[in-house]
């Protein structure tokens, strides 16, 4: 029987609450429940974010088996979603970098600068959305993948990326609006 | 997908998220593949650690610990905030550039339900502002707002401001659990001085002392848990501290007791006021007839006028998920976070009144009346912020309220609860970015006093720690900002254009001080004094080159600098460097003091308490060790400044032999060190170092 079968009746938060203390007491299963939950989103926002599919596949697995050493110091239960990402996110950016860096692309560190995805033509992004990600610098598009993918709100995104969560919102809205009018121009 | 024909920010990131959503995972990843993975390397890791200890484990944690040094230094800020003189008379001074805005208050009152309804239906439905007949506040300026309502009115010609969705900006509020700084700040600030009670914190391990406060005679932990079917089990202990050789535990009181109910109650704050002990806590779970919320905080009112046996006497209910809550005279203030969703917008037009927060006292429940409510005129979200205010002495008083619709990040100060909100004004500047401050009074009501709006996004949060004053630094692009308020936000002064083309790091307001690290590893910190509020200036540089810890006010001349990004081959190695900087304009280093070994003395990711005693010159917090034999030891460092040289008072053992090392909190007072862990209570005596008493939690 799956775990969650035997949680029926329970809402998300409950549930959640209960896989989190038997992953705390050291149950892969429990924690495999709670990672169903989240690995679809947490595999599209590593793919966009390191921009190779192989890159994602490590950076997932890392992040969970970090997750799993880890789950002792989770507080609160219901943080375990912003918890994963949060783990998840630095590991993606050190494989951005990584890919960025086997390229032997310039990379500035700069909010404003134009950090484009490595190439992977294997990524099953469509190439006019994959262009329009690319004009947004590294940090914006982890912002809004955060928002679109894991549905974060900003005070949550500013959580996981330790930002100020009115930065949060005006970077979000900007790059939303940049995306926008990107993929406007092309008139896809 | 064409993002031309797309109207809204809100569609367009449905569009985006089905597009994004499509890509195929991976065999690997399924959850069959990762569970099995888990298991292996479960497997692996119990046989080393049988055969070579646990240290390698032990290092993964001190490494994830390490980086939260910053987190822990807030705390040790919190402290140093106190050590402040009094400047006299105020005097506002009013900048000219602001004139002209005094009416565009950032937040109207509403005058009945329909408001409400109306405004949240522009929040989560994305109307355009225009349609709203709630005026904009537009550019920076001091504004009047007591308690007005609303008038109709447009907006301003020569400003646009931007509306932004509710489903993806949900705003600036503060996550739901504590920061540990204003904890600290409370302590110090509800008079708990005989017995200086400094930190809370959390652990690696299933039991924690999460919470830890002092009256000076008793010691109050809350200490939390699970059981042995995983069960979140949370008690509050209160421990009789004096005297240290007789510590002892007095009563207990068990908070939360998940193997009893479904509803897991995780302790947010305690308070002790006279013969009143006041515990909040929040659950996710809804609680019958309070409807409004995804989250709802207790208030639990205990007499502890026979500390043995506290009695409950009253429960208050409140919507929303814990911010903050603080005593204000005999007051208590809770602020908490109220969402409201899409659901609750009744399609007929009729207004759902549970959209409206609402609070239960002892069972009788009350929803807020419309003149008790604010609508944040931009960007608001689809939340309130509500602020209630009971008063402990007579409980038959009615309790104050107030709620804001908008959000807003919250500064529970000395005085007063100052909001700040930020906003993008697409005409206003290079960045456009605005914030929004509104100053909220707590006392037999709770009311709006007054509101400012600064040019950018407030950098590091807002300091009150100058007496009457409000402090902020707001980011403009490529420079900084530094404001000075008054408590009810009026203009004082300001230094604009500050650390141009540099990248501020960290921001620290001590007394009338103010210092502001730059630089990619906090290279140099430029201090700025506030004496003369009117008038601010930015004096001497102080090299900080790896001081990327934190300032700890040892006295108003003398400063000690952490260091925690020093290390070499045979293990990392602390520093604290001690400035003296009576001179402002030229601040010198004066003594320096290293902990060697392998030890990391600030652990992370969880916030362990330190604490500082500037009248006696006393700073601790808690380090562990690397044993040889691959378990931790956890002890607690004392520090004393003399004659301008840091000695260390001692390393007082907490636990020993763990495979994991626990949290230690401490508690100073009157020559005693009381360690605090979900284990254990230990006290020492600092001056010679004798363990006077230690008592196991059960």
């Amino acid at each position: 029987m799956k775990l969650s079968q035997g949680l029926g009746g329970c809402n998300l938060s409950n549930k959640t609450t209960e896989l989190v203390a038997l992953a705390k007491n050291g149950s892969a299963e429990a924690f495999g429940e709670l990672y169903e939950l989240y690995y679809k989103e947490m595999y599209s926002y590593a793919c966009c974010v390191t921009g190779s599919e192989q890159s994602a596949q490590d950076a997932v697995s890392e992040a969970v088996l970090c997750a799993f050493k880890q789950i002792g110091s989770l507080k609160k239960p219901s943080a375990f979603k912003g918890w994963l990402f949060k783990i998840l996110c630095a590991g993606c950016k050190r494989y951005y970098n990584e890919n960025i860096r086997r390229e032997n692309m310039v990379y500035l560190d700069d909010e404003n600068t134009y950090a484009r995805l490595p190439s992977d033509d294997s990524l099953e992004l469509s190439a006019e959305l994959r262009g329009a990600l690319e004009k947004l610098s590294s940090e914006e598009r982890e912002i809004v993948l955060l928002s679109v993918i894991g549905g974060y709100k900003s005070h949550e995104i500013s959580d996981i990326l330790d930002l100020n969560s009115s930065t949060v919102r005006s970077k979000l809205k900007r790059s939303l609006e940049k995306l926008r009018n990107e993929l406007s121009e092309k008139d896809l | 997908m064409n993002g031309k024909q797309i109207k809204s920010n809100k569609e367009f990131s449905k569009q985006l998220k089905a597009e994004l959503e499509g890509m195929t995972v991976p065999k690997s990843l399924e959850k069959e593949s990762i569970v099995k993975m888990l298991n292996e390397n479960k497997n692996k890791e119990f046989s080393r650690a049988e055969t070579k200890g646990t240290k390698q484990g032990g290092h993964i944690i001190y490494l994830r610990r390490l980086t939260a040094v910053a987190a822990m230094l807030i705390v040790v800020i919190g402290a140093a905030l106190f050590m402040r003189a009094d400047k006299g008379e105020q005097i506002i001074k009013t900048d000219s550039f602001y004139e002209g805005h005094e009416e565009n208050a950032p937040i109207k009152n509403a005058t009945s339900f329909e408001q409400v309804d109306q405004a949240l239906r522009e929040i989560i439905l994305g109307k355009q502002t225009a349609e709203s007949n709630i005026p904009s506040t537009d550019a920076e300026g001091s504004t009047k707002a007591k308690n007005e309502n609303v008038t109709a009115g447009t907006k301003p010609d020569s400003v646009t401001t931007t509306r932004v969705l509710s489903d993806n900006y949900e705003g600036l509020l503060e996550t739901a659990a504590p920061k540990d700084h204003k904890k600290i700040n409370e302590n110090i600030l509800n008079g708990n001085s005989l017995l200086q009670a400094v930190a809370n914190g959390v652990s690696d391990i299933s039991r924690q002392a999460t919470i830890v406060k002092s009256d000076g005679e008793f010691i109050y932990t809350v200490t939390s848990g699970n059981d042995e079917n995983g069960k979140t089990v949370q008690k509050l202990i209160i421990f009789k501290a004096k005297p240290a050789d007789k510590l002892k535990p007095v009563a207990e009181i068990i908070v939360s007791d998940g193997s009893q109910s479904n509803t897991t109650e995780i302790v947010t704050d305690i308070h002790i006021k006279g013969k009143t002990l006041i515990v909040v806590s929040e659950s996710d779970t809804k609680k019958e007839g309070v409807t409004s919320s995804n989250a709802v905080t207790t208030v639990v009112f205990f007499s502890i006028s026979d500390i043995s046996s506290p009695v409950k006497v009253r429960e208050h209910v409140q919507d929303g998920r814990f911010i903050s809550s603080k005593i204000y005279g005999t007051r208590l203030c809770v602020v908490t976070e109220a969402s409201v969703s899409q659901d609750m917008l009744k399609e007929d037009g009729n207004i759902n009144e549970k959209m409206i927060p609402a609070f239960r006292v002892n069972d009788k429940e009350t929803r807020l009346k419309a003149e008790n409510i604010f609508i944040a005129v931009n960007d608001p979200e689809a939340s309130f912020l509500v602020i209630t205010s009971t008063d402990i002495s007579d409980f038959s008083a009615p309790v104050g309220r107030l709620a804001v619709l908008g959000g807003g990040n919250i500064l529970c100060g000395s005085d007063s609860i100052t909001v700040a909100r930020g906003f993008v004004s697409v005409e206003n500047g290079l960045d456009g970015s605005l914030t929004e401050l509104y100053s909220i009074s707590v006392g037999d009501s709770v009311n709006v006093c007054g509101s400012y709006v600064l040019e950018g996004l407030v950098f590091g949060g807002i300091d009150d720690g100058q007496k009457g004053y409000i402090r902020t630094v707001s980011s403009t692009g490529n420079a900084y900002n530094i404001y000075v308020l008054s408590k009810n936000l009026e203009y004082v002064s300001s230094l604009k254009g500050v650390f141009s083309g540099e990248k501020l790091r960290k921001t620290c307001f001590t007394g009338d001080k103010g210092f502001f690290t730059t630089g990619e590893n906090g290279e140099k910190t430029q201090i700025v004094d506030f004496s003369n509020v009117k008038e601010p200036c930015v004096c001497g540089t102080i090299a900080s080159k790896g001081c990327f810890g934190s300032f700890i006010g040892i006295t108003d001349t003398l400063v000690a600098c952490t260091d925690p990004c020093q290390g070499n081959s045979s293990g990392p190695i602390t520093k604290i460097h001690l400035f003296d900087i009576s001179n402002l304009k030229e601040p010198v280093a004066v003594s320096d003091f290293t902990l060697e070994g392998d030890v990391i003395y600030l652990p992370s990711g969880d916030i362990c308490g330190s604490f500082t005693n500037s009248e006696e010159k006393l700073f601790g917090f808690p380090f562990i060790k690397n044993d040889p034999d691959g378990t931790h030891s956890v002890s607690y460092a004392v520090f004393i400044v003399e004659d301008k040289t840091i000695k260390q008072l001692g390393a007082f053992e907490h636990t020993k032999g763990e495979t994991i090392a626990s949290c230690v909190n401490g508690v100073y007072g009157e020559g005693v060190l009381y360690t605090v862990s979900g284990e254990r209570m230990t006290a020492y005596s600092v001056k010679d170092g004798t363990k006077l008493a230690s008592v196991k939690i059960k």
